[in-house]
């Protein structure tokens, strides 16, 4: 997990502040933000990550889209993909394994979920 | 009526009335005044009617998010107070072991233990983007509510040009509504609705300065 590049896209600041600093605490530096779809699609582009976060209800691309976008870059076909968010419906979780992610966390979470989540990820 | 056609076996019952009445050339215009009154009224009540069946069954979605924010917000603050109170506990505790010098293992254990406890109130804000997105969807039900009423006034409104008893329903409508703006109903609404949550940036220092001002014009006054 440690030596990981991590992207966590949520519009929310005070949630990327806690995924960040949850983050930190597990040992992860290296990590970077984007505060919707379109932001992060322009960072995956530019730079190399190795594990992608990211919320569900966001402004300009919600996560669904992303991660189809995502899901249809060759380089990130196989991308680990984590997604965070308030929808816990059980069409949505269907949905999120249709489109790629590989693991679905509601919100609120604790620590150790997120910390179990991402080490299931990582495998 | 089936389902649909409601609306077009009324026009041709009416029809059929104007066709089958016989009647002089004075009444017959009137008769048609009516007929285009109603052929124009018919679909805003249709269009009322469903709107409202439609957004009483959202409004209870919406009285029910707005609790929720309430509850969320309650949860998170419980969670952090009692963080905040092991804390305290756990930093007496380490001020007892510093100050007799003793155990030096405990001390980082509870340092840690102080450390974590800080990590679990930082996830108690969760609720600060939780509550927005509940917030979010209130006001989406509202905007949706208010645009619709908008259009069903404007319809309403248009109503006056398309037949002279349409304009004088409309105007007789309109007086009676601005006798209603001066009832006690109307004003009692308008007290039951008042905003009165602080929105100003007023500072605490400014409400002091104020007081003070106050307060020495009255003495000031006095003497």
């Amino acid at each position: 997990m440690v030596n990981k590049k991590f992207l966590i896209v949520e519009d929310s600041p005070t949630m990327r502040r806690i995924i960040v600093n949850s983050l930190k605490r597990f040992g992860v530096n290296n990590v970077a933000e984007a505060g919707n779809g379109v932001e992060a699609l322009k960072k995956l582009e530019t730079d190399r990550f190795d594990v992608l976060i990211t919320d569900w209800n966001m402004p300009e691309m919600d996560g669904k889209d992303l991660v189809t976008h995502v899901r249809q870059m060759p380089q990130y076909k196989s991308i680990p993909i984590l997604m965070i968010t308030t929808r816990g419906m059980e069409e949505d979780v269907i949905t999120a394994i249709k489109i790629g992610v590989n693991g679905y966390v509601v919100k609120p979470f604790t620590p150790d979920i997120l910390r179990k989540k991402i080490q299931d990820l990582l495998g | 009526m089936s389902d649909g056609n409601g609306f077009d076996e009324v026009l041709k019952k009416i029809e059929k009335l104007q066709e089958s009445v016989r009647i002089s050339e004075e009444v017959l215009p009137i008769v048609n005044e009516l007929f285009y009154f109603v052929r124009d009224i018919i679909p805003i009540m249709v269009q009322v009617n469903a709107f409202m069946k439609l957004s009483t069954g959202k409004l209870p979605t919406a009285k029910e998010n707005i609790a929720n924010v309430t509850k969320t917000t309650e949860n998170a603050t419980a969670q952090v107070l009692d963080s905040l109170d092991m804390l305290s506990e756990k930093l007496f505790e380490l001020r007892q072991l510093i100050e007799n010098d003793t155990n030096k293992e405990k001390q980082l254990q509870l340092v840690d233990e102080l450390s974590n406890s800080i990590a679990d109130m930082t996830f108690a804000f969760q609720f600060q983007d939780i509550t927005s997105q509940q917030l979010s969807h209130v006001n989406q039900i509202l905007e949706a509510i208010y645009d619709r009423f908008l259009s069903f006034f404007q319809s309403s409104l248009s109503l006056k040009d398309h037949s002279s008893l349409g304009g004088s329903v409309i105007e007789a409508i309109e007086y009676e509504i601005r006798k209603q703006m001066k009832s006690d109903q109307v004003e009692h609404f308008e007290k039951e609705t008042e905003d009165k949550i602080r929105k100003t940036d007023i500072t605490q220092e400014q409400i002091d300065n104020f007081f003070d001002h106050l307060k020495k014009k009255n003495v000031a006054d006095t003497e």
